[in-house]
C-alpha cells in the first residue's frame, strides 16, 4: 500500500498509551494516523478539521463519550466512517449506535485480532460487530423489545454526561459554549423530562444508557 | 405446595442469628444494622467489580495490542511463543470477567432487574444445564432492592444447583400496588424440615440467612416452602 492510497484515520481515547499502542498497529497495517484526541470533543473538532476516513473513538471518553462524539461527527463530517471500541460486551448500545451511524463496534479486548479487518470492512462500505455482539444485536433484534423513547435532544444528553460526571453547571456552560442561563435552564429541561429530581437519578438514568461508566 | 411441606419465615431465623428473638418490625436497630453492613459491602463489591473491568480489562486490551505489535515484528518462533502468551491472556480475560460479575452484575446498573436476571438465568444454564426461565416484568425499582433480588436470585439458584438435583428452575416477579414479590422454585427433591432440623437452620449450608437477612433489612419477607419431593421455592416480598 503506497502513501497516496494509506487511509486516513483519527483516534480518539482517554487513555493514552491504549492510543500508542493503536496508532502503532494501524501505523504497521497501513493507515494514515492523521491526529489523536483524548476526549470527545477534541475528536469532533479534529475530525471536522482533518476530514479523515475514519474516526476510531473509544466509547467511555469523559467530557464527549464516543456515542455522542460520532453523532456529532456524522453531523459534521458525513463522509467519516466512524467505528466505536468499547470495553461494553453490550448488545443495546452496541445497537443504539449502529442505528445512529456508526459503522464498526469493537470490543477492546478484541482490538488486537478485529480492528484492522474491521477497519478495512467498514471502509469497503460494510458495518462491522465483534463477533459476540453480533449475535446478540441480531437476537435483540427479532426478539422485537423496543428501548423506551428517548426523552432528551441530543444537546440535552451531552448536558447530562457532564451532571453525571459532577461538572457544575458553571463547567458545562464553559464545555459546550453556552450561557450559564441556558446550560441551567438544560438542567431543569432533562430533570422535567426524566420526572426525577436529584443528582443521584440522573446519574443511574446516565449509567443505563450508556452515557457513563458505571 | 402444602402435602407435608413446611414453611421456614424470617422470624424463625432472625431468633436463631441472635439467640434471641428480636422484633422484627422495619425500624428496628438490628434491620438497620445489617442494611448498612450490606451496602457497604455491596459498595466494596462493586468497586472493585468496577476496577477489574473498566481498569484491569483495559490494561489487559492495551497487552493484547502490544502483544500483537511484538508478534508481527518477530521471527515465527518468537511469534509463536508470543501466541501461547495470548491465550494464557485469554484465561485471565475469562476469569476477570467472571469474577467482576460476581462480585457485582453491572448489568444491573446498566439494564435494571429482569435483563439482569436474565443475564443469570442464562449463565447458570450454560454452566450447570439446569434449565432456568425468569417470567415477569417490574417498572423501575430503587437500587438497594434491585440489588437483594438479584442476590437472592443468585444465593437461591446456587443452592438449587448444589443441593436439589432439579432439571429446571423458575424466577417469577410481580408487582403489587405497595410491593416487589419475587419467587424462585425449582423441580428437585425439595428439602426435609428435619434434615434442615438437624444440620441448624444455619449451618444448612444453603446460604439463607444471607437472603432472610437481605430481605429482612429492607422490611420485606421471605418464606421457604418445600414440599418434600415436589422441590423447593422460596418466595419474598417487599415494600416498594
Amino acid at each position: 500500500m503506497n502513501s497516496t492510497t494509506r487511509p486516513t484515520c483519527v483516534i480518539a481515547d482517554d487513555h493514552c498509551m491504549f492510543r500508542q499502542a493503536i496508532r502503532s498497529l494501524l501505523e504497521d497495517e497501513g493507515f494514515d494516523v492523521v491526529g489523536e484526541a483524548t476526549n470527545g470533543h477534541e475528536a469532533v473538532k479534529l475530525v471536522t478539521q482533518e476530514k479523515p476516513q475514519l474516526a476510531l473513538l473509544d466509547y467511555g471518553m469523559p467530557i464527549l463519550n464516543g456515542s455522542f462524539a460520532a453523532a456529532e461527527i456524522l453531523k459534521r463530517s458525513p463522509e467519516t466512517q466512524v467505528v466505536l471500541l468499547t470495553m461494553y460486551d453490550d448488545e443495546t448500545f452496541a445497537l443504539d449506535a449502529v442505528k445512529s451511524g456508526v459503522r464498526g463496534y469493537v470490543l477492546k479486548e478484541q482490538a488486537a485480532q478485529e480492528l484492522v479487518a474491521a477497519l478495512r470492512q467498514v471502509l469497503s462500505g460494510s458495518i462491522y460487530l465483534s463477533p459476540g455482539i453480533s449475535e446478540s444485536v441480531v437476537t435483540a433484534l427479532l426478539s422485537k423489545k423496543e428501548q423506551p423513547a428517548d426523552l432528551l435532544t441530543a444537546r440535552e444528553k451531552q448536558v447530562l454526561q457532564l451532571i453525571a460526571e459532577g461538572k457544575t453547571t458553571k463547567d458545562i456552560a464553559n464545555l459546550l459554549h453556552l450561557s450559564v442561563k441556558t446550560a441551567e435552564s438544560h438542567r431543569s429541561n432533562i430533570m422535567n423530562r426524566l420526572d426525577v429530581h436529584n443528582v443521584a437519578s440522573l446519574v443511574r438514568y446516565a449509567i443505563r444508557r450508556g452515557m457513563i461508566e458505571a | 405446595m402444602n402435602n407435608g411441606g413446611f414453611r421456614l419465615s424470617l422470624r424463625d431465623m432472625v431468633s436463631d442469628v441472635a439467640g434471641r428473638t428480636v422484633d422484627a418490625g422495619p425500624q428496628n436497630e438490628a434491620q438497620a444494622a445489617i442494611a448498612r453492613i450490606l451496602d457497604a459491602q455491596e459498595d466494596t463489591a462493586r468497586r472493585i467489580a468496577q476496577s477489574l473491568h473498566d481498569e484491569a480489562s483495559q490494561m489487559l486490551a492495551l497487552v493484547y495490542l502490544e502483544l500483537a505489535n511484538i508478534a508481527r515484528k518477530s521471527p515465527k518462533p518468537t511469534a509463536d511463543r508470543i501466541d501461547r502468551v495470548i491465550q494464557h491472556l485469554d484465561s485471565v480475560c475469562e476469569q476477570l470477567r467472571g469474577l467482576s460479575h460476581e462480585l457485582h452484575p453491572m448489568v444491573l446498573e446498566r439494564h435494571g432487574l429482569v435483563p439482569a436476571l436474565h443475564k443469570l438465568a442464562s449463565g447458570v444454564s450454560k454452566r450447570s444445564g439446569l434449565a432456568v426461565r425468569v417470567v415477569g416484568e417490574v417498572t423501575d425499582l430503587s437500587p438497594a432492592i434491585e440489588v437483594c433480588i438479584y442476590r437472592v436470585a443468585q444465593e437461591a439458584l446456587s443452592n438449587v444447583v448444589r443441593h436439589a438435583g432439579a432439571r429446571k428452575a423458575e424466577i417469577r416477579l410481580w408487582q403489587t400496588e405497595h410491593r416487589i414479590h419475587c419467587s424462585i422454585r425449582d423441580d428437585g427433591v425439595g428439602y426435609q424440615p428435619r434434615e434442615l432440623e438437624a444440620k441448624g437452620r444455619y449451618e444448612s449450608g444453603l446460604g439463607l440467612v444471607g437472603i432472610f437477612e437481605r430481605v429482612d433489612s429492607l422490611g420485606g419477607e421471605c418464606h421457604i416452602l418445600s414440599g418434600g419431593r415436589e422441590g423447593m421455592e422460596l418466595k419474598l416480598g417487599i415494600p416498594i
